[in-house]
């Protein structure tokens, strides 16, 4: 049985691997929020057309960028995942009309905030890609995993079983 | 003091007495020193038990939505009175714009507020020693103890809320009752956000677990907010399960993370999450970036029009994105330019 | 040897270091912790890290025993390995020492002991913890005006949970062992104590009058139990109004003892945790089918006052509530449980 340490307060805060550890072991997670009509067809695109991008990011394709609740973005850190991407269409071509223009409101407040509490800014990114944008589309991708991979893993909010019994 | 409360308790009277309202919601007298508790009169009941004073600190506007919801028990509407300060009557108008209560059903006595005493500070100043008895006038309060007396300069010794409170008078009231010798409060602006995001991201981080850590999941500070009126709470949703029910760090930072931002553009920053957590986290650290970041960017005041949208139900086509992710060019293998 | 045999002993206040530091030799010694940690207790493993003339601590001792958060058992979801060790050993010597525990909380952890150990089947996670820790209470000298302990049962000098109860003299402490493993331990360090004298037995009975006199007696409760028995009564649907539906009362309370038992599996890591639980949250009785029997919080105040007063005094023969004060001093409308009792009983 693989056994977990509890994350003791003291030592959860500063536990990002630097440039001590041998980067090319760290492999990020990164969990990418597509829009269906935009983001994901330009991923899409971006695979046909051959372009390569790093494997790190598990897609998770949703009708629009409006509908991704910041619940999400936090429940997919605190399982664990090092990075978030959310990309949607460009302010005016949402297939939903204004879908990203509230996705915009909601993101400044989400990434601001989550900065200002002490997470990374490159944790949680943001981006519009179009359904033509296949270049585009591997370029964000390459951009976030070398923010993410240059960070190292992280370790804040991640929630571990904890095996042994507290008092 | 004594003079807005005859006042009040006459018009709560003819209100009652009229049956203008089913219900009102008032303070009365604690049984704790320094504390006023809420007060639920009906038709009949004693008016005289409510009190005004530099002491009542709840936030009354967190009882309407579960009151007056249309889907309550008796399915009858129920017209409700309520004693507002200027922060509960932010709380208010947030709660109509969010269709949660209706103005029309609504008798609100506005009250314009001088601050509300922080208990807890006061205690802490008395070495453990046990409060006989309370008086105030407009500058101090005097707390007498059993072999001496202590007075306290109220200015210093106001919740954090109210000394930055520039809304102390309700915009939004059927009767507007102006405390005894009123004088507009010298409105300190507050620093702590600038002072925290002055410090490194680690310290921020640190900051932030040391405070949050203490929490025992009571949910104090959800049930005070008028704003959280879920009837099933993300946190103690099942199906989907976001988060567990325990008090591990992660569990703990999840919950006031989301929580904290759920009250983005809706927070009125009246600080009654602060006064009823029982642990003294300070929450307003964080709650009152997102009320900053809001008037910021979308130069927007909760709680001072019901005509105005929220923030995150409106939006305008050049709104900033200077957060966006823009790629790094020409890093892209077979792309040919 | 039996109660009445039993001597009472002193300790003068400057061996008292030497006490503890003889004692923390053999045992682990906690004291409830009165500043606001992560933790509910600390570890004192130096005796300055004791604090006295300190009236109660904001969390209750029952986490101790009734931790908010525990392990049942852990598993591995894919080799499907369980352990509960908890379960493995029956013997249980004395390992820890919990001192300075106000008389009201030890009361509560014998309340507590009815709950989990005289009905079957018994916690063993709450027994182990039980039988291998020994309580020594600290009478009250100086109740709070939020206290109220003689009007359910309770006194600034009981005895009842305690294995020890120490009394503040002043300049020195009387010591009054309660159970017969206390005897063993207070032989262990029998050099350091000198035997109580009727002077000291005279000064300790008038600080204990001078304490239970500051306590105000606000009701008899023998009629409370009965008056409860109307489920009906029109009170109920005046006094819930005040109550936000948070859980501060029952997460301070010292008797409380609900709980909520789920699993959490992380990769092929997995635990099934019991966590505290209150019956004022408003899920707290929703069913899976959606209905819910406690739907306002009529019916959970209601319950929450029947449970205490009327249900444990006819399952258990006690009253769950030991006049502590603390649902008093931390609610945030300050709904005084007093009042409520009061209001109870002068309705018809």
């Amino acid at each position: 049985m693989k056994s977990s340490d509890y994350q003791t307060m003291e030592t959860s805060g500063n536990k990002t691997l630097r440039s001590s550890v041998n980067q090319t072991a760290f492999e990020p997670k990164i969990v990418a929020f597509l829009c269906n009509w935009c983001s994901y067809a330009g991923a899409d695109l971006a695979g046909v057309s051959r372009f390569q991008y790093p494997p790190n990011i598990r897609v998770i394709r949703v009708p629009c960028s409006g509908r991704i609740n910041p619940l999400y973005i936090i429940k997919a850190l605190y399982s664990g995942v090092d990075g978030v991407l959310v990309s949607g269409c460009h302010p005016g071509d949402c297939h939903y009309i204004s879908g990203n223009y509230f996705a915009r409101r909601k993101f400044a407040l989400l990434k601001r905030f989550l900065e200002y509490l002490g997470i990374e800014p490159e944790r949680v990114q943001f981006s519009w890609v179009s359904a033509a944008e296949g270049a585009r589309f591997a370029q964000i991708i390459q951009k976030v995993t070398n923010d993410i991979k240059r960070i190292g893993p992280f370790t804040y909010f991640k929630k571990r079983i904890n095996t042994k019994e507290g008092v | 003091m004594k003079q807005a409360e005859y006042e009040i308790t006459n018009t709560v009277e003819k209100i009652l007495t009229d049956n203008k309202v089913d219900l009102f919601i008032g303070y009365e007298k604690g049984t704790l020193p320094l504390r006023t508790s809420p007060c639920f009169l009906s038709k009949g009941d004693d008016t005289s038990r409510l009190v005004w004073n530099s002491f009542c600190s709840n936030n009354l506007a967190v009882y309407l939505p579960r009151i007056m919801s249309t889907t309550n028990e008796n399915k009858k509407r129920k017209r409700v009175g309520i004693i507002c300060k200027g922060c509960d009557s932010r709380s208010l108008v947030g709660l109509i714009k969010e269709n949660q209560i209706k103005r029309d059903d609504l008798f609100i006595i506005g009250l314009s507020c001088t601050g509300i005493v922080d208990s807890k500070k006061v205690l802490s100043q008395l070495n453990g020693n046990e409060i006989i008895d309370v008086s105030e006038d407009t500058e101090s309060i005097t707390v007498k103890l059993k072999d001496t007396e202590k007075t306290f300069d109220k200015n210093k010794y106001l919740y954090e809320s109210c000394r930055n409170c520039a809304y102390s008078t309700p915009k939004v009231y059927d009767v507007l009752i102006r405390t005894a010798k009123f004088s507009p409060q010298v409105v300190i602006p507050d620093t702590s956000v600038v002072k925290f995001m002055n410090k490194t991201r680690e310290e921020r981080w640190k900051i932030f677990e040391m405070e949050v850590g203490r929490c025992i999941r009571c949910y104090a500070c959800r049930n005070a907010c008028p704003n959280c009126y879920c009837k099933e709470c993300f946190a103690e949703q099942t199906q989907p399960r976001w988060l567990c029910v325990t008090n591990d760090l992660p569990d703990l930072l999840f919950y006031h993370t989301v929580r904290i931002f759920h009250q983005a553009g809706r927070c009125v920053d009246c600080g009654a999450c602060v006064r009823a957590c029982p642990m003294d986290i300070d929450l307003r650290i964080f709650t009152r970036m997102l009320v900053d970041e809001v008037k910021g960017r979308f130069d927007y005041d909760p709680g001072l029009s019901i005509e105005e949208p929220q923030p995150l139900a409106t939006f305008k086509i050049d709104d900033k994105q200077e957060f966006m992710t823009e790629p790094e060019v020409n890093n892209v293998k077979g792309y040919k330019k | 040897m039996t109660k009445d045999k039993r001597t009472d002993f002193i300790l003068e206040k400057n061996r008292f270091e030497e006490f503890i530091r003889s004692l923390s030799e053999k045992y682990r010694i906690y004291s409830p912790s009165y500043t606001d940690t992560r933790g509910h207790f600390i570890e004192v493993d130096s005796p300055d890290k004791i604090k006295f003339n300190q009236t109660n601590s904001k969390l209750a001792v029952k986490s101790f025993f009734f931790p908010q958060v525990e392990n049942l058992f852990v598993f591995d979801a894919e080799t499907k390995e369980l352990s509960d060790k908890e379960n493995e050993t029956t013997a249980h010597p004395i390992q820890h020492i919990l001192f300075g525990v106000r008389p009201c909380d030890a009361f509560s952890i014998s309340l507590l002991d009815a709950v989990f150990m005289k009905i079957s089947p018994a916690d063993p996670y709450y027994i182990k913890k039980r039988h291998s820790t020994m309580i020594i209470s600290l009478a009250c000298n100086h109740p709070r005006q939020t206290c109220f302990c003689t009007s359910v049962g309770c006194q600034p000098d009981s005895e009842k949970g305690a294995d020890i109860i120490f009394f503040d003299l002043e300049d020195r402490f009387l010591i009054r062992p309660v159970t017969d493993t206390a005897e063993e331990i207070l032989n262990s360090v029998r050099t350091l104590l000198g035997s109580a004298t009727d002077c000291d037995q005279e000064k300790k009975k008038q600080l204990m009058l001078e304490s239970k006199n500051i306590i105000h007696k606000d009701f008899e409760f023998d009629d409370l139990v009965k008056k409860l028995d109307n489920f009906n009564a029109s009170y109920w649907n005046r006094i819930y109004e005040k109550c936000l539906g948070c859980g501060i009362c029952t997460y301070l309370c010292p008797t409380c003892h609900c709980f909520d038992i789920a699993d959490e599996v992380i990769e092929s890591n997995g635990r099934r945790v019991r966590t505290w639980d209150s019956c004022m949250f408003s899920l707290f009785t929703l069913h899976a089918s959606g209905h819910n029997p406690r739907p306002t919080q009529k019916e959970r105040m209601r319950q929450r006052i029947m449970h205490k007063f009327n249900y444990a005094p006819k399952n258990y023969d006690q009253i769950f509530c030991v006049g502590c004060g603390r649902c008093i001093m931390y609610c945030p409308v300050n709904l005084d449980i007093r009042q409520l009792i009061k209001g109870i009983m002068e309705e018809e």
